[in-house]
């Protein structure tokens, strides 16, 4: 939708970035994801004398993303702006390949590490440094590979006195902080961070952002969902904007987040 | 930056594949041995990942435990003990070294019920793992049973402890090499099932005391504590057919008699054990990706 808007102010003024030159790394083709709502998880016994019977109850569905399209270049810092429930996690979601579209095709290539939910769902018996290994493996390293890394990891976590603690006992910020360690470590070629910023204290945050910094010199493509418009517009190239489910905008931050502001009540 | 690999990973609704970015036959042609590459690389990722998780598993339920992996002999050392003297003593039972009997049994059977158990809550458990990142999540029920089978292995040790106490219960032949082949088998029927149950975990609420139930009811389907000579017909050849049955008689029949299965005895455990294995796999193709959207 905003796609010909930003080509003809582009010819127009003239004034955009130039667009990176990179070779694509992401692909989104008309996509669009729906879950089925229910109050409650279903019973298997009950469902499938429903079935039987054929008295199945039709499933409620609803489109959290609908009808995206754009493409992402390699070295690109892509900014995801949006209100609350606008799509935003499950964009990065899918990206990830922790779920798939209900409609459309997406293409992704390279080595993706997301950073979504942290925190929560480790196994409480493991230690911090297996929960670094597991994840780590689970990313695409090998067990020797993430054991050169370790030190760097919980020197950048600063958990070095708890790396042998059952997580069980690990606060909130503890285990997000080693979680972001672990991602940031295995070379991706796309991070997709999704407002992780949020945790630990000034500190550890400032190092985050030193971090996407540093890999975002190095080249790496970079997807930063957050609420926080001015880091949004210090670190991104580009900004897509969903509002609903639907992109509302995508292109020059400063643009599309006037626009997005503009078009959310303040209160 | 690093080059950026050829092979795409494409996802719509029905399908994920690897390829060229555009779906032309002359691009797929082209791709066609980096996509065979990614393949063998994926598969080898998948086969780490289920190492680096029983690995860690293991290590993580044992933390969890005071006696450590001591307690993987205590359990069955137990239920060997009671059961004994319950049936010697109290029903007089006449089976021939009944302790050692009994022991393979109760050995096999908590590597089954633990195993069946620890695979359905596996993605449950691993929902964090599974949100964040992208591998063969058959991995986690896999990973759960063979971490239990490290258990099993460990435990199993201990027969070798009775040798000298009932020496006549254990004959050495080569029907003893039969076992990798028998536990080969068992391990393919508790993933078949283990496979089923972890997905439909995830989606519906009663399957954890489904799961529960049944193993409480195949316990004494299977002749964990009892020949299945003391089934009268028609019932023995029926339970004949329960393939945990017939991999526990071969394993008995192996270690004790130096006995061979007949080729009824193999059918009826390859047989079954392929179809639950197959219909585990289905089920959990179909379900694998809802289970995506539920954790």
């Amino acid at each position: 939708m905003s796609e010909p808007v930003r080509n003809e102010l582009e010819i127009i003024a003239g004034a955009v970035a130039p667009a990176p030159a990179g070779p694509l790394i992401v692909r989104a083709d008309q996509v669009g994801k729906s879950f089925r709502r229910f109050e409650r998880k279903p019973f298997l016994l009950r469902n499938l004398l429903l079935r039987l019977t054929g008295r199945a109850a039709r499933v409620k569905e609803f489109w959290p993303l609908r009808n995206i399209s754009f493409d992402i270049r390699g070295g690109e810092t892509v900014g995801v702006i949006g209100q609350n429930g606008s799509g935003k996690s499950t964009l990065l979601r899918l990206i990830a390949g922790a779920c798939f579209p209900s409609e459309g095709r997406l293409a992704v290539r390279g080595r993706v590490a997301p950073l979504l939910t942290l925190g929560a769902g480790f196994h409480p018996d493991m230690t911090g440094r297996e929960c670094a290994e597991v994840n780590g493996t689970a990313l695409g390293l090998t067990l020797p590979e993430i054991r050169d890394r370790l030190d760097a990891i919980v020197a950048f976590a600063e958990l070095r006195e708890f790396l042998d603690t059952p997580v069980r006992y690990y606060s909130a910020g503890m285990l997000a902080r080693l979680g972001f360690a672990v991602a940031v470590h295995i070379d991706p070629d796309l991070l997709l961070v999704d407002e992780v910023l949020a945790v630990g204290d000034h500190t550890f945050q400032h190092k985050c952002i030193a971090r996407i910094e540093e890999m975002q010199a190095a080249g790496t493509t970079i997807l930063l969902v957050s609420h926080a418009l001015d880091l949004v517009q210090r670190l991104c190239q580009r900004v897509l904007w969903l509002q609903d489910g639907h992109l509302g905008g995508d292109g020059e931050p400063k643009e599309v987040i006037a626009r997005y502001l503009a078009a959310t009540p303040d209160a | 930056m690093r080059d950026l690999p050829e092979v795409w990973t494409h996802r719509t609704a029905h399908r994920e594949w690897y390829g060229a970015l555009e779906d032309t036959q002359d691009e797929r042609a082209r791709a066609i041995d980096a996509v065979r590459a990614h393949r063998k690389a994926g598969l080898a990722r998948a086969l780490h990942v289920a190492w680096v998780l029983t690995r860690t598993d293991f290590r993580a339920r044992y933390r969890a435990q005071a006696l450590g992996v001591a307690w993987s002999l205590v359990s069955p050392l137990v239920m060997m003990a009671v059961l004994s003297l319950v049936f010697t003593r109290v029903f007089h039972a006449s089976t021939e070294h009944f302790p050692i009997f009994l022991l393979i049994g109760v050995l096999c059977w908590d590597w089954i019920s633990n195993g069946i158990t620890a695979a359905t809550h596996a993605l449950v458990n691993n929902a964090d793992v599974i949100k964040r990142t992208v591998f063969a999540r058959q991995v986690l029920p896999m990973a759960a049973i063979l971490s239990y089978g490290v258990n099993f292995a460990i435990a199993s040790s201990m027969l070798l402890v009775f040798i000298p106490i009932f020496p006549d219960a254990f004959r050495l032949s080569p029907a003893l090499l039969l076992l990798p082949v028998l536990l080969g088998l068992l391990v393919l029927l508790i993933v078949g099932i283990g496979f089923a149950t972890s997905v439909l975990n995830v989606i519906y609420r009663d399957v954890a005391y489904l799961v529960n139930t049944g193993l409480l009811l195949l316990y004494w389907l299977t002749p964990v504590i009892y020949p299945l000579e003391v089934i009268s017909q028609p019932y023995r050849s029926v339970l004949a057919w329960n393939p945990m049955g017939g991999i526990l008689l071969g394993i008995r029949g192996a270690i004790m008699d130096g006995s061979y299965p007949d080729l009824h005895a193999w059918a009826a455990m390859i047989l079954p054990t392929a179809a639950i294995l197959g219909v585990g796999w289905l089920i959990f193709k179909r379900y694998e990706r809802l289970v995506l959207d539920y954790v």
